[in-house]
């Protein structure tokens, strides 16, 4: 029975060009069929060409603007629809709430997926619509401009489903390779496909998570355990890879490192990001000697606050000083006649 | 002498790739939020990731051939160029080229990408459109030889359309698809 199928999109297509389209492919007698439609918005709908195939497989592609003028075909979008598919959703979930999922190098993320549709029992079906795939893939940022490299892969785990429901994983580690599994950065793709028995795999669901690597902080100027004669003025810290959603600062108490303490935070140190890229950050402790009286020891931490840890700040680096300003002197005069 | 309470701040931003950052990124004492709770320690080392990889089940890393295949917009598709614009179709929906217009088609696409409709309006004099019926393109109803003979004579090169977008003509003899 031949079905029109009526599409709709929203995307994010090059107004100025108007270059994306639409492809809708099928397969007929083992040989595809493909149909190309141009788009010119943002968002509308087209009505399909009637499928005369168990399936179609629609894509969206567009140009995305590059450097130095060029232009990049680019599948903003892949679903597949037939009469007798199986629909699939595949959700990731993390700590940070923020979309699209993005997550932290040393945190766990979690996937959800949704499977209905499936047949296994009927006779009517064909054989690969009863069992949908997954596969998990992954791709390797730049560390320094965290932008995609040629780096990436496809890891081993596959999983199979012959049943509706869902099904979730939590706790998985992302696997990126790299020296340092917290400093790595990259993403996770888990993808969720038809094996036809002619043509390439259908594509039914897909999701992407990012992996940022963990913040590094470092305090320069200041000595560990050293004795100051007057509040030191050269501290500062630097911070890298700091998350791209987070507050990061420094705060100071009175007495040895102790882990768990709120002390007082200096305000030229607090900075914010709400962003999509990790940052970096050199700040002065100039406020130190409006928060440091008497002498003792004190300790200066650089915390950051995440999405993560239930938002608690977590250390990133400290150093405790001795601040002694006045001197002592025992000493006797003597004359001698 | 009292050293100056001088802000010096120096952020040093990574690069934007595309859209600017949203709000809410700033400096000063207004964006820590006032009620904390007690800071917690360092993140786990990257041993302590290795160890819990370790600990974890995992598959390893598949093998050099990518584990799922799909429909590659250039493996499947039939590219025409001129002047350093080229416009991308459907694969098997130029139904004829004639042998001077060979190096018209390309093997990838290069150059400027035009839609179709821009392509064979400004190249009205290098290629020409068919118009076809979802029996033809099927392959279930053969194209007319009358008809193959007519474009021929054209001297263009010939692309296949359903409703004026390009589209796939199944031939007999064209070869199966393959994985």
């Amino acid at each position: 029975m031949k079905t029109f199928v009526t599409l709709a999109w929203i995307a994010s297509i090059a107004a100025s060009h108007a270059q994306g389209f639409i492809r809708q492919i099928q397969v007929i007698n083992n040989q595809p069929l493909i149909y190309d439609i141009p788009v010119g918005n943002d968002n509308g709908t087209v009505q399909s060409r009637p499928l005369t195939a168990e399936s179609s497989v629609f894509q969206l592609y567009t140009n995305v603007p590059g450097p130095n003028n060029t232009q990049t075909l680019t599948k903003l979008d892949e679903k597949t629809v037939g009469t007798f598919l199986p629909t699939a959703g595949v959700q990731i979930l993390t700590e940070d709430p923020y979309f699209p999922p993005r997550t932290r190098a040393d945190k766990p993320y979690s996937v959800r997926l949704s499977i209905s549709g499936l047949q296994p029992g009927s006779p009517d079906v064909p054989e690969y619509a009863k069992t949908v795939h997954t596969a998990r893939s992954y791709k390797v940022y730049d560390s320094t401009t965290f932008q995609p490299t040629s780096v990436g892969g496809n890891y081993a785990d596959t999983f199979s489903f012959r049943q509706n429901g869902t099904y979730v994983e939590s706790s998985i580690l992302q696997r990126l390779p790299g020296d340092n599994p917290g400093a790595v950065t990259g993403e996770e793709t888990f993808v969720v496909t038809l094996h036809p028995d002619a043509g390439p795999y259908t594509e039914l669901a897909k999701a992407t998570v990012q992996v940022w690597p963990v913040a590094v902080g470092a305090i320069a100027g200041i000595e560990e355990g050293k004795r100051y004669f007057a509040v030191p003025t050269d501290g500062r810290f630097s911070v890298r890879n700091i998350y791209p959603k987070s507050v990061t600062y420094a705060q100071v108490y009175k007495g040895p490192h102790v882990l768990g303490t709120t002390g007082t935070p200096l305000p030229s140190t607090v900075v914010s990001y709400d962003t999509y890229l990790p940052q970096t950050a050199v700040l002065t402790l100039t406020d130190l000697p409006s928060v440091v009286d008497g002498d003792g020891t004190y300790t200066v931490e650089v915390l950051t606050i995440t999405p993560f840890n239930n938002g608690a700040p977590e250390l990133l680096t400290h150093v405790s000083f001795v601040l002694k300003r006045t001197l002592k002197v025992n000493s006797m005069i003597t004359t001698i006649e | 002498m009292k050293a100056l309470n001088t802000l010096i701040a120096a952020l040093i931003l990574a690069p934007a790739v595309m859209a600017q950052a949203p709000s809410g990124s700033g400096h000063g004492i207004e964006f820590l939020p006032t009620e904390r709770k007690s800071p917690v320690g360092k993140a786990i080392t990257g041993a302590e990731i290795e160890a819990q990889r370790k600990a974890a089940e995992f598959g390893g890393f598949a093998q050099e051939a990518p584990a799922v295949k799909g429909w590659d917009v250039l493996e499947y598709s039939d590219f025409i160029g001129m002047d350093g614009k080229y416009v991308i179709l459907p694969k098997n929906s130029v139904i004829h080229v004639p042998d001077a217009l060979k190096g018209n088609i390309l093997a990838a696409p290069a150059g400027e990408m035009l839609s179709w409709n821009e392509f064979v309006t400004r190249y009205r004099g290098l290629v020409t459109h068919m118009d076809v019926s979802l029996e033809e393109v099927s392959g279930a109803k053969p194209i007319p030889p009358e008809r193959l003979e007519a474009v021929a004579r054209t001297g263009l090169i010939v692309v296949a359309v359903y409703e004026r977008n390009p589209i796939t003509v199944i031939r007999p003899e064209s070869a199966s698809v393959s994985r």
